[in-house]
């Protein structure tokens, strides 16, 4: 027909809606492909729903996934869009990716990687909490981590032994994966995490796998079938959200098998993480294509050219990576993959190899040659002469451990803490620096004193010499490993490292050689190797623990402890062990922890590792002291590391008395001794006054803190604040006014100040540990809180209540809500608001105290008590009689229980209970409870006093005309002071009508009325 | 770790989606416009500074409208046409009575940055989106849903409401406009 010939003929032109105008082809193609160009990943964000739902008129505009609601957008990557949720029935904040899978085949294959991932649980792999599918989408919910990527981080031009530790620890999250045989498919910089909490974690495995590799047309869904057709609901609104991606993984990472398309396994992995290890290192991909063009579409077959080619880019020049990295890496970039690392694991022992620093041989006659520098002994050989045996320890003797304790270690160490930003870093990191260094000195002179002894003067044998430097090269390794930690050091490990200087062994264990040739065998030479392995491995994860690393040390002492059992000598396992143990208690796993320390110690008896057994016992009765709170446990297991101690000749070695004596301390003081508590803790003073150096002055510090507390507890408030005073100067100039511990001393001797009525100088203090914890970023921790609650008391006790309510408030705010500590604000806030007449506010904050301690303790726990007699006070005083009663009698009931019939606190339950009643016109059963209150009262509470005697002459009247009398002027003396004063217009508010026959009762106008009362009456 | 069953659910068709919001559920019009907001929000976008505005329009006009869509069109044509004509009562109402002519007033800045370096293919790209932004918005807004949204002449009138002269008129003088602004361009 004539018209569709026409129709065709245009549609050739460009159709009819074209026009007819020439270049129309050439303007529709461009626009078109603006078009598509444009289209490609969507730019709105999660707000679309909202905005959608919100115009509809929607009450609650919340997108949810799932059970989890989403917040606000994360950001985009080529693989989906990622949104912040929180997760209702866990309430926590999580990451959900959502991506769009693949076909069926694809994904089915993805699915079983995603739930495997669920499954696997490592501290360096971001936790997948949950897959599922919604409108065709696939999300991934995963543990929400705050920080920075891996390139992001090493962006900030850091020390190749901080970046070298960072990448360490994603390997250890990829070999954790490979173990359950996941491979990343797509590893490199952007795919990891440097959280805030300085934890590296590996993220999105397998996801490559998962994306679509066609461009996704998105919103057309016309095809589908009409059997689709549901109520839809609100199951997840991922409608459009996600973005297509084009591009599976990233070329520049992809190992060569990868970018042929043929199989991929673990050793591409290591691959990807060997390229982003040499570009974090050296700044430089190892393999980046020549041609520029090849930017533009064909990367990967540019790259793939350069690999074969084997046109490795060269490390920039002027780098400091010790050549064993780098051959390490280069291994990991062999085309073969069988020429690769056997796994990631060998690969990783091999770069952590690097930080134990240079290499000791264990056993052996020959031990020391190793640390004689060749170009010295060159030196001697040419000269022809003997050379001086023991010059190459010359140098340790001064405080020098080369490659491990030298100016460009320690240079590092600074460096990292000063990246910190934290406060105190500088200072910090000048305590630590003295602790080691006088820590190093020591070992070095033993060292070489260990080789004069034999070498020069003879006078021990080749063997002793072997035992005392193996034994101090036990030692030397707890550096190099804590040096690896504090090198890729976080604000925690800042604020630790001081404390974690008192834990180094004492150089002076080694020196005995009739105790070390009664210890333990050394190891068989066939397995010598393997256990320095395993060894490094524990002192890894002690370095860990100490540092206050732990969910990464447990995983290290696990790694340690298989390693060690692999070896089969028995003394490394239980050096596993124990570290192991520790980690477990201090991760609240209380019985795996003791268990596994108390394994450690009796087959360290067993095997002659008696310094090891006796040290398990002796952690074991602080923790009992401490998180394990038992003292009874704690005393045997005290009592087992000190005859051990003592046996093998320990027990006098500054480090094991202190700890025995500050442990037994702990112990006393938790079983209620504070006698010998404080005996045991003046001991240790005395003992760390008389050693040296920083470590001994850390110490002294912490020793004079925990005495004062003791000392407060005893009642001698002066001498508590003495010794908190000494305390504080001593952290001020080893830590820094700023640092945490610090601020604490503040605290402390606040406190003790505000027992001995110094309130001026209390606040100041107060204060200045609240402007320390806010310069360490801590303004919202606990001890903040309870500064404040401290405030809060302080400004009571002086009469500001404004100040103090103010001061309760802030406290209530930072305190956790599920912390007892949180109740404590409450409550003192619940008394100032009772205090200042704000009668309702008061109630509330009671009620909420009591809720919260309900929670934590059950509702019969006697810390209930007062609070709940408070609680009444405070209705009696609103005049709700009724609900007051009840109270009363369930805090009296707790009192009795707990302390019996004439515990004088049951004075607060029995006055209120009396004035309710009289409240209630039930004259005869009041003066009965009042009688018993006003038997119980002492002097040294006027105020209540007064108010029983106010209450008993109301109830006496009439009855008893003399005693009323006598209590009414008693009652007018009580209460003459302020505080006195108010107390009365409360009663008189409150019990209105009732309390008018109180003037009548002496006759005169006593000094308690007021005619501005009148005011106020009544209500 | 609670893995839940990895199992997809099928997607409902817009079809679906509007019967189902017709008969009263809302949450159906909410996916339904989710859906389909990239499409009206790229319409809107670099050519009025406040888009959210005028997207909330769409969606109140589009529910007004709904009871007289009869499902000739697809609903995403349904909805650009809505949107289409949102966006001209816009203008309208800010004065720019006629369509085709203020190119200097109506513009608004582009603070997208260049790159040092692109590709052939992105500066190209790069030249056709300057130029488009150049013209009148309601051109510009007529050439994208004809060749990024697929809408053709038919679907427009139908959907805005204007005769089908009216779109073809329009849509060449857009050309042109088009045209001229990348030959200006080129010199």
């Amino acid at each position: 027909m004539a018209v569709d010939e026409r129709s065709a003929d245009r549609s050739r032109q460009g159709g009819d809606s074209e026009g007819s105008e020439s270049g129309d082809w050439r303007l529709r193609g461009l626009l078109e492909d603006l078009g598509r160009s444009s289209a490609r990943g969507p730019q709105y964000g999660w707000d679309m729903q909202k905005v959608v739902a919100r115009t509809l008129g929607d009450p609650d505009p919340t997108p949810r996934i799932g059970r989890f609601v989403v917040t606000g957008e994360l950001g985009r990557g080529n693989m989906g869009a990622v949104v912040a949720a929180h997760d209702e029935q866990l309430g926590r904040t999580v990451a959900i990716k959502l991506m769009t899978a693949r076909g069926a085949q694809g994904s089915e294959r993805f699915e079983r990687e995603a739930r495997a991932m669920a499954r696997l649980s490592h501290p360096n792999v971001v936790q997948v909490h949950d897959v599922g599918w919604c409108d065709g989408t696939m999300y991934i919910a995963m543990e929400h981590v705050q920080g920075q990527t891996l390139r992001e981080w090493t962006a900030k031009g850091r020390p190749w032994a901080q970046v070298l530790r960072a990448f360490v620890e994603a390997g250890q999250g990829l070999a954790a994966a490979h173990a359950q045989r996941i491979v990343h498919r797509d590893f490199k910089p952007d795919n990891v995490m440097v959280g805030d909490d300085g934890r590296v974690r590996v993220l999105d495995f397998g996801l490559a796998r998962a994306v679509t590799t066609t461009d996704d047309d998105g919103g057309d869904s016309g095809t589908m079938d009409e059997a689709g057709t549901e109520r839809s609901g609100r199951a997840c609104g991922l409608e459009r959200v996600t973005a297509a991606g084009t591009r599976l993984g990233s070329p520049a990472y992809m190992a060569p098998e990868q970018l042929e398309g043929r199989e991929v396994t673990p050793a591409s992995d290591q691959w990807a993480f060997c390229v982003a290890l040499y570009e974090g290192l050296f700044g430089v991909r190892p393999f980046v294509p020549s041609d520029e063009r090849a930017l533009a579409g064909d990367a990967a077959d540019a790259i793939l050219r350069e690999i074969i080619a084997g046109r490795r880019q060269p490390p920039t020049r002027g780098h400091e990576v010790p050549r064993r990295v780098l051959a390490a890496v280069v291994r990991g970039l062999e085309l073969e993959a069988d020429a690769r690392w056997p796994s990631m694991d060998a690969l990783l022992d091999e770069l952590r190899a690097v930080f134990r620093g240079k290499r000791l041989r264990l056993v052996g006659a020959g031990a020391l040659l190793g640390l004689v520098p060749a170009v010295v002994a060159a030196a001697w050989m040419l000269r022809g002469s003997e050379p001086e045996p023991c010059a190459g320890l010359e140098a340790r003797a001064r405080g020098v451990l080369p490659g491990i304790w030298d100016d460009e270690r320690k240079a590092m160490i600074e460096r990292a803490f000063e990246d910190t930003g934290v406060a105190y870093a500088r200072q910090s990191w000048s305590a630590i620096e003295d602790a080691l260094d006088g820590w190093v000195t020591t070992l070095g002179r033993a060292q070489h004193e260990a080789c004069l002894a034999h070498r020069v003067r003879g006078e021990q044998s080749a063997e002793a010499m072997d035992l005392r430097m193996a034994c101090l090269e036990r030692q030397q390794a707890q550096l190099a490993a804590l040096w690896e930690v504090l090198v890729s050091a976080d604000a925690a490990v800042v604020e630790r490292a001081p404390r974690a200087m008192l834990g180094l062994p004492e150089v002076e264990a080694c020196e005995d050689v009739e105790r070390l040739r009664a210890e333990v065998r050394p190891p068989a030479d066939e397995v010598a190797e393997q256990v320095e392995l395993a060894r490094a491995q524990v002192e890894q994860a002690r370095a860990l623990l100490r540092l206050g690393r732990y969910h990464e040390g447990l995983v290290a002492a696990r790694r340690a402890l298989e390693a060690a059992e692999r070896s089969g000598y028995r003394p490394v396992a239980s050096e596993a062990r124990a570290v192991l143990g520790e980690l477990e208690i201090v991760g609240g796993a209380h019985a795996e922890g003791v268990a596994s320390l108390e394994r450690a110690a009796r087959d360290g008896v067993r095997d002659r590792h008696d310094a090891l057994a006796a040290e398990s016992w002796s952690r074991l009765a602080r923790y009992a002291g401490g998180d394990l709170s038992d003292p009874d446990a704690g005393r045997r297991w005290w009592l087992d590391a000190q005859m051990l101690y003592e046996r093998v000749g320990l027990a006098e070695l500054e480090e094991v008395a202190w700890i025995r004596l500050q442990t037994g301390a702990k112990l006393d003081s938790l079983a209620g001794d504070l006698a010998r508590a404080e005996d045991q803790l003046e001991r240790a003073v005395e003992l760390a006054r008389r050693a040296e150096g920083s470590r001994s002055q850390l110490r002294l510090a912490e020793t004079l803190d925990e005495l004062a507390i003791v000392l407060r507890d005893r009642g001698r408030h002066t001498e508590a604040v003495e010794r908190s005073a000494e305390a504080l100067e001593l952290n001020r100039a080893l830590l820094g006014p700023d640092h945490p511990v610090t601020a604490r001393t503040e605290y402390n001797i606040a406190s003790a100040l505000r027992d001995v009525g110094r309130f001026d100088e209390a606040r100041a203090h107060y204060e200045r540990a609240l402007q320390a914890l806010a310069a360490a970023g801590l303004a919202r921790s606990l001890d903040a809180g309870r500064a404040h609650v401290g405030l809060a008391g302080l400004a009571h006790d002086q009469g500001r209540l404004a100040d103090a309510i103010e001061h309760a408030r802030r406290a209530e705010q930072i305190l956790p809500r599920d912390h007892p500590e949180h109740a404590a604000a409450l409550e003192a806030l619940g008394v100032l608001h009772f205090s200042v007449g704000e009668l309702e506010a008061s109630v509330a904050a009671y009620e909420r105290a009591i809720a919260l301690y309900e929670r934590a303790y059950g509702p019969e726990h006697g810390v209930l008590a007062l609070t709940v007699s408070n609680l009444g006070e405070s209705l009696v005083a609103l005049g709700r009689f009724e609900h007051a009663l009840p109270l009363f009698e369930r805090a009296d009931r707790m009192i009795v229980r707990d302390q019996g019939e004439d515990e004088p606190d049951r004075l607060y339950p029995l006055k209120g209970r009396g004035l309710a009643l009289l409240g209630l016109g039930q004259r005869g059963p009041a003066a009965v409870a009042l009688r018993r209150a006003w038997q119980l009262s002492s002097p040294s509470v006027p105020t209540e006093r007064g108010e029983i005697a106010v209450g008993l002459a109301l109830a006496l009247e009439g009855d008893d005309e003399t005693e009323a009398r006598a209590l009414a002027r008693e009652a007018r003396r009580l209460l003459s002071d302020e505080a006195g004063v108010q107390r009365m217009k409360g009663l008189r508010r409150a019990l209105g009508a009732i309390a008018e026959p109180f003037d009548e009762i002496q006759g005169t106008n006593g000094p308690a009325r007021d005619d501005e009362e009148r005011d106020d009456g009544g209500s | 770790m609670d893995v839940r069953a990895l199992e997809p659910t099928p997607r409902p068709t817009d079809t679906a989606l509007v019967h189902a919001w017709r008969g009263g559920d809302r949450h159906a019009g909410e996916r339904l416009l989710v859906r389909h907001y990239d499409a009206v929000a790229r319409l809107f976008a670099h050519k009025v500074r406040e888009p959210n505005d005028l997207v909330q329009r769409t969606i109140l006009a589009c529910v007004e409208a709904l009871p007289r869509y009869e499902g000739a069109s697809s609903f995403r044509t349904f909805l650009l046409g809505i949107a289409y004509n949102v966006l001209r009562k816009h203008y309208r109402d800010h004065g720019f009575e006629r369509e085709t002519e203020e190119l200097q007033l109506t513009r608004v800045e582009d603070h997208t940055p260049s790159p040092s370096r692109v590709l052939a293919r992105q500066q190209e790209r790069r030249r056709v989106q300057a130029a488009l932004r150049r013209l009148p918005p309601q051109l510009q807004a007529l050439l994208e849903l004809h060749y990024w949204e697929r809408l053709t002449i038919g679907a427009l009138a139908e959907s805005t409401g204007l005769p089908v002269g009216t779109i073809k008129s329009r849509m060449r003088r857009a050309r042109q406009l088009l045209e001229r602004e990348l030959a200006d361009d080129a010199r």
